[in-house]
């Protein structure tokens, strides 16, 4: 079965050119997949699936429910391992890599049910994301000698640093498990950016939340991905958040891409429509 | 009185060497839901090691600690590696079948090599301080009692405020998050098997204090009671698996002390059964919901 083969069900071409921001375009993407794709057992759950993104790009990711959108963040972050294709991270091939690398090589990812370490104060979630950035041996701290306490006050200033985005400085000594949901969702970003990504991914960010925080959470993101200067990817069902943010997307049906673009493409995309609202019935 | 406190010594002896073998079970526990049935074996290991670096080799004792705390942690290390690791994506069943077999192969190994018999040795630390009010103790329940202390200070540091011991809690809250976050499972696995095993180590030279003498299944009951005291102080928390410890000891010490001593391992087990039946999760067990 070659992987370039266009189904024969495909409903339009899909556009060859990616779509990057005009302030990366001529730069290295720094995320790329080509021909990715993952089968379960006889049922390919996703296939040929082709996307770059900009360096500072907010990408969407949207479909229907069971689309395969959380399982493309699954092979992105080698949850999953792909059947076929391959992803390059900022031109570096990550098949052989394992979760813990890729995040380490600039993956960070938040989860659809939330998936912090509950019984765990505010603070060590967070500075469990900084765990690759802090460096001191065992030795030193469990003796506590001076190194040790020089290092550790690094990283619980750059605990704070990054909590403070979300104005959850004062929240450091309460559990994880015991914050309301919406600061729940805002420490999984928070521990996510701890890790020091080029790329985040965000699998429905707003999902629970109303429209004003929902507005507030809109803000922040672009606030991230000026602040930070890296890419943003995110699943979301709220289309006004997709639709505001997003400087392109890309919409995926039964494991397969059937439109890229910019907002304004995908809004008036006959497939797109018809995915979400059904064919029309010709009588 | 003097006989209490004197029993009462003994209890928190024994208690601090199950302590010690309860925590390697419970962090064993906590991170990859294995009941790592070996680990009292590991205590038989670093017993032998101990015996022949001193009786065979007339290795200082302090040497011969140190080289028995090294070979448990590599032992356990390496059986985590070569027997586990390869099973990490299989059913928790055949985890546990492989346990109890590498624990015969230990102690069968152990029978074959030093013989069946039990061997003996002189006591490493003797004499004992008699306080005021005729209440007798022995020196090596004193050294016992405060060293097991201070290992556990230690331990919760290292579990508490390391990194090392973060990606610890982080990987038994949720593996699959804590990969997420750039923490190397197979390095935290192994972290926690030395440490476990470590600790067993220590456990061993403690029970040489207490009894001076190694046999090849030594490890097997000393084993199961601090699996009980794992069970009871709640599996997978460790200040559970101290207090659970502890509160075994001095149960057996109690039985002893009333005229039952036949009925110490009878009692220990009748607990299991008990916290089984009324609170399964322990005394500090937190409640796990299966994940959907």
């Amino acid at each position: 079965m070659s992987t370039n083969k266009k189904p024969a069900t495909k409903l339009v071409p899909v556009p060859s050119t990616n779509i990057i921001p005009e302030r990366d375009v001529d730069k290295r993407p720094i995320l790329e997949t080509r021909h990715l794709g993952i089968d379960f057992g006889g049922l390919s759950a996703v296939s040929d699936f082709n996307m770059a993104i900009g360096r500072t790009e907010i990408a969407g990711l949207i479909g229907p429910n069971g689309a395969g959108k959380t399982t493309i963040f699954n092979l992105l972050t080698k949850v999953y391992q792909p059947t076929r294709g391959s992803i390059l991270l900022d031109g570096i091939d990550t098949a052989n890599k394992t979760t813990a690398q890729v995040n380490q090589l600039g993956i960070a990812r938040t989860f659809q049910n939330i998936r912090l370490f509950r019984d765990l104060t505010v603070l060590d979630n967070v500075l469990i994301g900084l765990h690759n950035e802090t460096k001191y041996n065992l030795a030193s701290a469990i003796f506590r000698i001076p190194g040790y306490w020089r290092k550790e006050r690094i990283a619980r200033d750059r605990a704070t640093e990054l909590l403070s985005i979300f104005d959850m400085q004062d929240l450091a000594e309460n559990k994880a498990g015991s914050l309301p949901y919406g600061a729940q969702r805002r420490l999984e970003i928070v521990r996510a950016l701890a890790t020091n990504p080029s790329l985040l991914l965000l699998d429905e960010p707003a999902a629970g939340m109303n429209p004003s925080e929902t507005g507030e959470l809109m803000e922040n993101i672009v606030k991230i991905r000026d602040t930070f200067g890296i890419a943003i990817m995110l699943i979301e069902h709220d289309m006004n958040l997709v639709m505001g943010i997003c400087e392109g997307i890309c919409v995926l049906n039964f494991g397969k891409i059937i439109a890229k673009g910019t907002p304004e493409e995908i809004q008036s995309n006959p497939a797109v429509i018809e995915a979400y609202l059904g064919k029309k019935k010709e009588d | 009185m003097s006989l209490f406190f004197s029993q009462l010594f003994n209890g928190l002896q024994t208690g601090s060497v199950y302590a010690l073998v309860a925590l390697g079970y419970s962090m064993v526990y906590g991170i990859i839901l294995l009941l790592n049935f070996a680990h009292g074996d590991i205590i038989m290991v670093g017993a032998y090691t101990a015996f022949y670096a001193m009786t065979a080799f007339h290795l200082h004792p302090i040497f011969s600690v140190l080289l028995a705390i090294v070979a448990s942690t590599v032992l356990g290390v390496l059986i985590e590696k070569v027997a586990y690791t390869p099973l990490r994506q299989a059913p928790r069943l055949s985890l546990l079948i492989t346990a109890i077999g590498i624990s015969f192969l230990l102690e069968n190994g152990a029978q074959l090599l030093f013989g069946a018999d039990t061997k003996s040795m002189d006591p490493m630390i003797s004499g004992s301080i008699t306080f005021a009010g005729g209440i007798n103790i022995s020196y090596a329940a004193l050294m016992t009692i405060v060293v097991s202390i201070v290992v556990m200070l230690l331990l919760t540091i290292l579990v508490q405020k390391t990194k090392l011991g973060k990606a610890m809690r982080a990987v038994s809250e949720d593996m699959g998050a804590a990969q997420l976050m750039g923490i190397s499972l197979n390095k935290t696995i192994s972290f926690t098997f030395a440490v476990g095993s470590a600790l067993a180590g220590i456990g061993s030279i403690l029970y040489l204090c207490a009894y001076p003498q190694a046999s090849p299944t030594m490890g097997s009951m000393l084993g199961l009671k601090a699996f009980v005291a794992a069970v009871l102080g709640g599996i997978g928390s460790i200040p559970g698996a101290m207090i659970g410890g502890f509160a075994i000891g001095l149960l057996e010490a109690l039985v002893s002390a009333v005229g039952l001593s036949v009925w110490k391992d009878g009692a220990v087990f009748a607990i299991l059964i008990l916290v089984l039946l009324v609170r399964p999760t322990g005394i500090l067990g937190r409640k796990t919901m299966e994940k959907v």
